[in-house]
């Protein structure tokens, strides 16, 4: 009975599921007499320790390959990998363990100049703010276009947003060229957009503080709840530049090389635990 | 699936190469008259939430103070972009070519009725007299050389006159009109240097060159490719090198994986 209880909660554990564990019940005292036993949950444990380990390591890996995937995605925010020590009451014992978090990295990536005036890149920590189905998202991959509708959007036809819901400039593309001169398009760098001298509307920029409130959503989007996402003015934008990705490849590669030596140490361990419970069972068996 | 990196790290490869073919596209056509470079746009994939994955459910999410883990699953080249940047434009004398100096695209008659727009302004006269493209496509509007013709002569508005052999008078023979989009960067590219118009591009505005928004026309000259060679060259090093890294993790997810089969003796 106590055996099943631990098994079910050794699963929790694999899916890193800490918070969501039940209490169990306080491991009878009566069990620490019966040696047998106890020793073989000993052997057990370290097991499930190193399996989770091993666990663990697969998933920082598959971390570092996103990483290394998106080595060349204008705007991407490479995420960190930590363990944070947990203590948990698992039937009755205290058992530490470490749990992989994430952190998005939100270190500037290279400007890279275009000479697009419709490229955009942010220095700094703030977000553009663009418009989807599934609402306000934010983004970091500034080269944008106008759509036929004279709407301003971003690669995934997203409407940009400025101060005042999406930016919508149909005179521009009928001004485009006025008297054998392009109709120029300035941006400051606090994000005003001029048309010809006159101000028009202002690209919405937005930064989060607390960046474990960011989530991600792929597409080159990020999300976060409304309230934490605050006006931005110490973010410059860049006009005809967009952002690279932040992800640096020496970093990503140490960290590769670094998980799978982990691995295979996690491995050796897991396979002398073998052998010691093999010959616990056979030696001890003979008597 | 275990070893998401393996497929993360394959998915990471495919894009990049998707970038290299498509450098390889612009470096082919450095030489092509009135080609205009595209650029590839990546973007990240979708991400698993682990933590909401597997209880079904996040009721006690905010009590949680520590980022949860998303693991991505890679990137994918969504779309290109055409860059229609203006390119360089170099003398001829050949009095049927003529660039296009700022905006718009010349407009030909495909075989099926339909039109085309190009910035190839490479013509040269068919036997019947008709100013065709390079491909022998006439122009929409369908102006035709007499054969008694001196010489052909384009004005920056698109006028093309012509002078006479016999008597030195000079004849109009029809205008030159350009196309302009809203959005060129949704027009679709044929081959043969041509463009076809798409929903993302929006309908044509036809007018004569030099009206406003229009490039004016210069006889004689032609434009070039505006694929700039250092500039690929550095694109394709960084994709060459991003395809490198990527299959080092392939080979990193490999040996994990080795690993794991070797955990049973």
């Amino acid at each position: 009975m106590v055996r099943k209880q631990r098994y079910q909660s050794c699963k929790n554990i694999g899916g890193i599921e800490f918070e969501s564990l039940t209490p169990q019940p306080v491991r009878p005292d009566f069990l620490n007499q019966r040696n047998n036993e106890a020793f073989e949950d000993i052997m057990i444990d370290r097991l499930q320790a190193q399996m989770q380990a091993m666990q663990m390591l697969t998933k920082m890996q598959d971390v570092t390959a996103n990483n290394l995937a998106n080595i060349n995605t204008p705007g991407f925010k490479g995420s960190n990998v930590f363990q944070k020590m947990v203590q948990q009451r698992i039937d009755g014992q205290m058992v530490t363990k470490a749990v992989p978090q994430q952190q998005v990295d939100m270190q500037q990536g290279v400007l890279e100049p275009t000479g697009n005036p419709l490229d955009f890149g942010i220095k700094g920590k703030g977000f553009f703010v663009v418009e989807n189905q599934e609402g306000a998202q934010l983004s970091r991959d500034g080269r944008m276009h106008f759509n036929s509708n004279g709407f301003l959007v971003d690669e995934n036809g997203s409407r940009v947003m400025g101060d005042a819901g999406p930016i919508h400039m149909p005179e521009y593309l009928k001004a485009t060229g006025r008297g054998g001169n392009e109709a120029s398009l300035e941006v400051a760098d606090d994000g005003t957009i001029r048309l010809d001298g006159e101000v028009f509307d202002q690209l919405r920029i937005v930064k989060v503080e607390d960046t474990s409130q960011l989530e991600r959503k792929g597409s080159n989007y990020l999300s976060a709840p409304e309230e934490v996402m605050v006006d931005d003015p110490s973010s410059k934008i860049m006009q005809g530049y967009y952002e690279s990705s932040n992800v640096d490849p020496l970093n990503e590669m140490v960290d590769m090389m670094k998980t799978t030596k982990m691995f295979e140490s996690q491995q050796r361990a897991m396979t002398s635990t073998d052998q010691m419970m093999g010959r616990a069972t056979q030696e001890l068996g003979k008597f | 699936m275990p070893f998401r990196a393996l497929t993360t790290a394959s998915l990471g490869m495919s894009a990049q190469q998707k970038s290299v073919d498509n450098i390889a596209n612009n470096l082919s056509n450095v030489s092509t008259t009135g080609f205009k470079k595209s650029n590839i746009a990546f973007q990240d994939l979708f991400y698993e939430d682990i933590a909401v994955s597997k209880s079904g459910g996040s009721a006690n999410r905010m009590s949680n103070d520590s980022p949860r883990l998303q693991l991505g699953h890679g990137s994918q080249a969504v779309s290109t972009i055409r860059n229609f940047t203006q390119g360089s434009i170099s003398e001829t004398g050949n009095p049927l070519d003529m660039a296009i100096s700022g905006d718009g695209f010349f407009r030909v008659e495909k075989p099926d009725g339909s039109i085309g727009y190009t910035r190839d302004g490479n013509f040269t006269r068919d036997s019947s007299g008709m100013l065709v493209n390079s491909s022998g496509l006439p122009l929409a509007e369908q102006i035709e050389v007499p054969m008694e013709a001196k010489a052909v002569e384009v004005s920056q508005d698109g006028t093309v006159t012509a002078l006479m052999g016999g008597d030195n008078r000079e004849i109009e023979l029809g205008q030159i009109e350009l196309a302009r989009f809203s959005n060129p960067a949704g027009l679709k590219a044929e081959g043969g240097n041509l463009f076809s118009e798409t929903q993302a591009s929006g309908m044509p505005f036809v007018d004569h060159p030099g009206a406003e928004g229009f490039g004016n026309v210069r006889q004689g000259y032609l434009e070039g490719s505006n694929v700039d060679v250092v500039t690929e060259m550095v694109q394709l090093i960084e994709a060459q090198r991003a395809y490198e890294t990527n299959s080092k993790m392939v080979q990193s997810a490999e040996d994990m994986m080795s690993v794991t089969n070797s955990i049973k003796r």
